[in-house]
């Protein structure tokens, strides 16, 4: 995720591209604003729906240790994890700020730091580490969805309910609250009263964003990001060489056994965020180009669909692997569309060597 | 899947549009990508100004180049199906080598010394690497192989002895079938490896022990022997490790750390070239829209340096050429200063990685 000041250092850039790359400005601005208006804006507020729900869910938890309560929590932890989907792919201002997206989710984790901070915040029992200011300082690993996760549905999910452990309740309590206030305060750098940031990605006199095309290169990243993403960290990292040699536990969720959904509900933010944004841009220059990418999505999304009876156990079984690598080849294929048609169809500035090189 | 149909690709319509021109200067030879997308080989001069450009049947990649410069082969980007011989001067094409059964190109591949072998590098059905072995006398003719010792073989050069050649194992799975997916991003065996050109046995392998998520890709050979490694790093973003490496008599050292710019990479290297003189090299990051400059002696950043997509890089008469994949290309100086070449062949085409001298 590459830092503000990386980011204005690289639009900063000398441009090669010559006159034929150039673009008129208002095309780029509508597609911002219809992308901004009809995806961002709403993806976020569910968001942060979700947040609150969850986060007074897990406060009701630890008030009263009650099964019922435990359930209605692991239902609403769901629903937040797939609300993020929502806006993952958006790695970029206000989700990269204060290393939001980081603090939402730690994934891929192969360090394990998750298990370990959760370890180490239950073993002292502290207070003062599970503020909101401690929070915003460190322990990245600890405080977001996976942690929850493993406090909702691990082998030491029954001990949120024993009299003596009223310090995971107060911690995943902890945890609900710092999510609604990184998707409160996310929402409100995108809302048009508040931040304005989809403002500032139209160009600011001085700003990060110099014309809506910068704006909208940073949402073209966005849409390839998230493809790839998907494909190799949220699918792929699972696969292994044959069903025997396959990681289930790489999974994202696989304690929930919610990681086949999670895939499926990026696949449509990401179609949305195509279809809002870039498909009407796309076909004034080239219909057909468009109706193929739109064929993509659908593709990759029935793909998707086809895996049964969840990605955990997909992976280990040979007609599940295939339905896996089905879905790997449309989402490549997607994704190559993007790369090498259409970023040149609209006249992005980005190039083959950045977005699939070797 | 975007695979060639193998009749396809010697059925190919291949059209060298351009005259010939003299070979005794300069010339530099390359994929590339014209403004419709239509997939290029392309050779201009030091000033940019064209030589020839012809069609491709798929993305290409890497080249090679006969001792005697009277023959290039282009590789197709891998896993890829086939490469071309060419004429240099004049772009002619003299034959197509379509991949053996259960072997795909990985796009590099070096001439021995006598100009009488090439050597691919390959990889088999699980993506373990091969170094695939042509007669080129006998119409390159695939007269055995050899093990790389190591996944996702890509770089290939010939030591400056003639009798071993180095290869770079990658180290990342992939699944010909699934193109452009990979897997086990996280941690993986990357190698340098020196192989017996006779026997094919492993003289040597160097790996960089502190991080089993950098991948050694691409390779640059100074006249002295030494051999500098280019890198890319899949492991968490808020690492940065250096992503350059020196093999000489002493064995492998990664560059110094931090300070040093590794940053401005954006965990991505795409190139690397040597001086003529072997005193420097550069490396390219494409995702960085940079480039540094490293003094061969004092194993020392001199210089950064910035291009939008910048990959293709070569060792130039005053510094290092560095093409763009947004089109054109710029010559960098050992300080880093860099001149645009003014030239409307070189603007116009989106260039590709790698580019070779001819």
């Amino acid at each position: 995720m590459p830092t503000r000041r990386a980011l204005a250092a690289l639009l900063a850039l000398p441009a090669l591209a010559g006159s034929a790359w150039a673009q008129p400005m208002e095309p780029a601005r509508a597609a911002l604003r219809a992308a901004v208006s009809r995806h961002v804006l709403p993806r976020h507020a569910a968001f942060t729906a979700a947040a609150a729900a969850f986060a007074s869910a897990t406060a009701a938890l630890r008030t009263a240790p009650e099964a019922a309560r435990a359930d209605a929590a692991r239902a609403v932890w769901a629903a937040l994890a797939l609300a993020f989907q929502g806006i993952r792919h958006l790695r970029f201002g206000p989700m990269e700020a204060f290393d939001h997206g980081f603090r939402i989710t730690l994934f891929p984790d192969p360090r394990n730091a998750t298990t370990r901070e959760l370890a180490e915040l239950l073993r002292e029992g502290d207070p003062e580490s599970i503020t909101p200011q401690a929070f915003a300082r460190g322990r990245v690993a600890a405080q977001g969805l996976p942690a929850a996760e493993r406090l909702l549905f691990g082998e030491a999910a029954p001990r949120l309910l024993a009299p003596d452990e009223a310090f995971r309740r107060r911690l995943l309590a902890a945890i609900g609250a710092n999510l609604l206030a990184i998707a409160q305060a996310m929402q409100q750098e995108w809302a048009p009263q508040g931040g304005a940031f989809g403002t500032e990605l139209e160009g600011t006199p001085g700003g990060v964003f110099r014309s809506p095309q910068d704006g909208l290169l940073v949402l073209f990243k966005s849409l390839h990001g998230g493809l790839e993403f998907l494909g190799e960290r949220q699918v792929a990292r699972a696969l292994g060489a044959t069903a025997r040699q396959a990681f289930p536990r790489r999974t994202e969720a696989w304690r929930s056994g919610a990681s086949l959904a999670l895939v499926q509900a990026g696949l449509a933010a990401q179609a949305e965020l195509w279809r809002t944004g870039f498909a009407p841009l796309v076909a004034a220059q080239d219909a057909p180009l468009a109706a193929q990418v739109a064929q993509g999505y659908a593709a990759a999304e029935a793909a998707a669909a086809a895996i049964a009876p969840s990605l955990e156990k997909a992976v280990v079984q040979p007609a599940g692997r295939a339905a896996v690598e089905a879905l790997l080849l449309a989402s490549g294929q997607a994704r190559r569309l993007l790369t090498e048609r259409v970023a040149p169809a609209i006249g992005l500035p980005v190039g083959f060597n950045s977005m699939d090189g070797d | 899947m975007t695979t060639l149909p193998r009749r396809a690709a010697l059925a190919l319509p291949f059209l060298a549009l351009a005259r010939p021109a003299p070979a005794a200067e300069a010339g530099f030879l390359a994929a590339a990508a014209d403004a419709e997308g239509r997939w290029r080989v392309a050779a201009f001069g030091a000033d940019g100004a064209k030589r020839f450009e012809s069609a491709m049947p798929a993305r290409g990649h890497g080249a090679a180049v006969g001792p005697d410069g009277g023959t290039a082969v282009l590789f197709a980007r891998r896993p890829g199906h086939f490469a071309l011989v060419l004429d240099p001067a004049s772009g002619a094409l003299r034959q197509v080598v379509e991949r053996a059964p259960g072997r795909w190109f990985c796009g590099h591949g070096a001439f021995s010394a006598d100009g009488g072998t090439l050597w691919a590098s390959e990889i088999d059905a699980t993506g373990e690497g091969v170094v695939g072995v042509y007669a080129v006398r006998r119409g390159y003719a695939r007269i055995g192989e050899f093990p790389t010792g190591g996944a996702d073989p890509h770089d290939v050069r010939l030591a400056p002895d003639g009798a071993s050649i180095w290869v770079a194992n990658g180290g990342i799975r992939t699944d010909p079938r699934l193109p452009r997916t990979r897997f086990e991003l996280e941690a993986f065996d990357s190698s340098l490896v020196r192989l017996d050109t006779g026997s094919g046995r492993l003289l040597a392998r160097h790996r960089v022990a502190q991080d089993a998520s950098l991948s050694l890709r691409h390779l640059a050979l100074a006249p002295d022997g030494t051999v500098a490694i280019a890198m890319q790093h899949e492991g968490p973003r808020q690492d940065r490790p250096p992503l350059v490496a020196l093999v000489d008599a002493a064995g492998l050292a990664v560059l110094p750390g931090p300070a040093a710019g590794w940053g401005l990479l954006d965990h991505y290297i795409g190139s690397a070239a040597a001086s003529a003189d072997g005193t420097l090299f550069a490396v390219t990051s494409p995702r960085g829209g940079a480039g540094l400059v490293i003094e061969a002696a004092s194993r020392r950043v001199r210089a950064a340096f910035t291009l939008r997509d910048g990959c293709g890089v070569a060792a130039a008469p005053g510094g290092f050429l560095v093409t763009s994949g947004l089109g054109g290309g710029v010559l960098v100086a050992a300080d880093g200063t860099q001149r645009r070449l003014e030239n409307p062949f070189l603007a116009g085409l989106r260039w590709d990685n790698h580019m070779v001298p001819i």
